[in-house]
């Protein structure tokens, strides 16, 4: 009887208005972009003047450098025995005690990720500036895909910065232009690494919706961070151990399955889904991802991979962290938007 | 001068279509909420229309609560909230523009200054540009906070804190303004201020006051609600409430040195130390033979010096005082009664005091 009255009522008030549902719609769209465009703004400034992001900033900047001087020490001896693609090797060779700049992103961009959005809900609810915000006109959702846009598009200009700077630097130092080909490889890195690193601030953002304080969702996010870049391989293989154990007697068959399971393993871990795209990617004498037996060899030519086929190679690791970074949104999403908002 | 523009101005500019059959009644019906085992708020409906509502209960009582949920911030369990007979809900955004909402918790970014925050606040709003600089420059002279513009919020006192909060709930000129304890740190003055403005704003708008500073809304509200364990126990006018303790309300004058004895028999909600060493007492109790009685009992002699207690014109404390007995016993209990002290230095200074005994004398459910 009073769902009757409310649609009843429903009717009479839409009829009265002379404002069509499609203009109201619309209004209400603009509202919401007006809305989510303040608080992306808002977002974005935070972070560009936020001490914490500077000091993150300054630290991958000068471990960017670090790694490109390792890398041009170095180039000489590699350009020796291999002068192909020497654009690329200042992204991946490594100094005789640096690592190269690949590897201090795959170890380096999640701090980025987690330093962006550990505290992005929780400390909204603690400073209780939340309960203002979405009483505000704008869609609720319009908080959580702020943050996570302005996070998103600060992780896009600070890899680009980057790739810049290692590109620019190490044309200046070797007075080698690069192919379209290397440029198009070292694009095609920095999308993973971006992406990569989105993952890990979806992850730190969906901490921060279900932690209260900003110390465990902290705390949460490093301690994954270690586990994937640390502990993950030793795991996978303790588990590909246990399951295909292997003895002096194990036969090839046993091998194989073993080193299958320690492949899939550590495929579900960000870190190892980046690394190994990465160096496929950056790295064009790379044929495969997986095992290769010497008689899928024979035969074959050895010679590098056009972009292309690279791509092809590394498209199942592209989406792979393209479906875990959404997975995580979406369960920060749901979080967020299912959790009642209280007083601090 | 700063003034307060019409809402019919404001809207007609923005909005075209919005003014057609405007009620301006926000509908609660029957709506409850519940927190793991504590009922918040209760079955609680009520229709508010133009003008100032003050909303009065003890902590605890759940107007925060009902407050959240009339802001869409919280779900109702049960029971829907209408305004102009719309679900609130399905109004969505266009109900949030139309409404101004200061929390009773209220944070602050604390990199913003009070220009920064007005100005994100007026932009979450969507409030066109051209009219953002003018609506800001009139709150800041009305809130007198144009000096402390370019500072930090954070560096602000409590009461200029809660003036940029009062600020950001009026920057669009809501048609529904809720606030929860607005004046609670303010000053006397700005109270006083406040109060003058809210009831000039309040003119073709429908305004809702939290507090349990009573005299907060005793002058300005139109209508009040009084609610008490989740529950609506009272509405009316303050006239029409203030009926309820018509005849329950005495006062009699008595020495100093009895008072402790009044204090401990009689539910005292006021005392007024008189320059000749005596005290007034202001009491509730039941009925005329009830006041009476305990005036005897508690004098013990009718030779004793204290007069007979007579009527006293009741006020909207009093009926606070009268629906929420715990609240003046704990005040007796816990603030203001100085047992083996009966100290009155301030003579002719009135303060609120209570009797943790004479809680016994009535205070039940209106």
């Amino acid at each position: 009887m009073k769902t009757e009255t409310v649609r009843e009522q429903n009717v009479s008030a839409s009829s009265a208005d002379p404002v069509s549902e499609p203009e109201k719609n619309g209004r209400e769209a603009g509202r919401a972009r007006s809305g989510l465009y303040a608080l992306y703004r808002k977002e974005m400034a935070d972070h560009l003047h936020s001490g914490r992001f500077l000091i993150v900033l300054a630290l991958i900047l000068l471990t960017s450098y670090a790694s490109l001087y390792g890398a041009v020490s170095s180039l000489s001896d590699a350009v020796a025995s291999d002068s192909d693609y020497i654009f690329l090797k200042l992204f991946t060779l490594s100094g005789s005690t640096i690592p190269s700049f690949t590897t201090f992103i795959a170890l380096l961009g999640p701090f980025v990720g987690l330093t962006l959005g550990f505290d992005a809900i929780n400390s909204e609810r603690s400073e209780g500036t939340l309960n203002r915000l979405i009483s505000q006109p704008i869609y609720r959702d319009a908080v959580i895909n702020g943050k996570f846009l302005a996070g998103a598009t600060i992780i896009l200009v600070m890899v680009l910065s980057m790739g810049l700077f290692i590109g620019a630097v190490g044309i200046l130092k070797t007075g080698i232009p690069p192919t379209a080909e290397e440029v198009g490889r070292a694009a095609v890195f920095l999308l993973f690494t971006a992406v990569y690193i989105c993952f890990w601030l979806s992850l730190s953002i969906l901490f921060s919706v279900l932690c209260r304080h900003a110390a465990t969702s902290a705390m949460l996010g490093i301690g994954l961070w270690i586990f994937f870049a640390l502990f993950m391989s030793l795991v996978a293989s303790i588990v590909a151990g246990a399951l295909y154990p292997l003895n002096d007697a194990a036969t090839v068959g046993q091998v194989l399955d073993n080193y299958e399971c320690q492949t899939m393993i550590n495929r579900l871990s960000p870190y190892y889904l980046y690394s190994e795209a990465v160096s496929t990617i950056m790295d064009p004498s790379v044929r495969t991802t997986n095992l290769v037996l010497p008689q899928q060899l024979s035969g074959a030519i050895t010679g590098y991979l056009s972009l292309g086929q690279s791509v092809l190679l590394v498209w199942p690791h592209l989406t792979g962290l393209l479906a875990l970074t959404a997975v995580m949104f979406a369960g920060s999403y749901i979080g967020f938007m299912r959790r009642e908002v209280r007083s601090r | 001068m700063p003034c307060i523009r019409s809402r019919s101005s404001y809207v007609d500019e923005h909005e075209p279509g919005m003014e057609e059959n405007k009620k301006m009644e926000l509908q609660i019906d029957h709506i409850s909420k519940s927190f793991k085992d504590k009922r918040a708020v209760d079955d609680v409906s009520m229709t508010l229309t133009p003008g100032v509502w003050g909303l009065l209960g003890a902590n605890g009582a759940g107007k925060t609560t009902l407050m959240r949920m009339i802001a869409g911030i919280m779900e109702p369990e049960s029971g829907q909230i209408r305004y102009d007979g719309l679900p609130i809900g399905t109004l969505k955004g266009r109900y949030r523009e139309i409404f101004g909402y200061l929390p009773q918790e209220f944070g602050f970014y604390p990199e913003f200054t009070v220009k920064d925050y007005l100005e994100y606040a007026a932009a979450l709003k969507g409030l066109p540009a051209r009219d953002t600089k003018r609506r800001i420059r009139e709150l800041l002279e009305m809130l007198s906070l144009s000096d402390v513009y370019r500072k930090r919020i954070v560096r602000l006192s409590g009461g200029m804190k809660r003036r940029v909060g009062i600020a950001q709930a009026l920057l669009n000129e809501p048609e529904l303004l809720i606030m929860d304890e607005p004046t609670s740190g303010l000053d006397p003055g700005e109270r006083v201020r406040f109060r003058n403005l809210l009831s000039e704003f309040a003119k073709d708008r429908v305004v809702l006051i939290s507090t349990h500073i009573v005299s907060d809304v005793e002058y300005i509200a139109t209508r009040n609600a009084v609610m008490k364990d989740g529950r609506l126990i009272a509405e009316g006018t303050t006239e029409e409430l203030v009926k309820l303790v018509d005849g329950k309300v005495w006062q009699c004058v008595i020495p100093a040195e009895r008072l402790p004895e009044y204090e401990r028999r009689l539910r005292v909600v006021n005392l007024r130390n008189e320059a000749d060493g005596r005290v007034s007492v202001r009491y509730l109790a039941e009925s005329a033979k009830a006041a009476r009685k305990l005036y005897m009992e508690s004098d013990g002699a009718e030779e004793n010096a204290g007069a007979a207690p007579v009527p006293a014109s009741p006020r909207l404390e009093d009926l606070y005082l009268w629906l929420f007995p715990q609240d003046t016993a704990h005040d007796a209990a816990g603030t203001l009664r100085r047992p083996g002290t009966d100290r009155h230095p301030a003579a002719g200074h009135d303060r609120v005091s209570g009797s943790a005994r004479g809680a016994e004398n009535g205070g039940g459910n209106a």
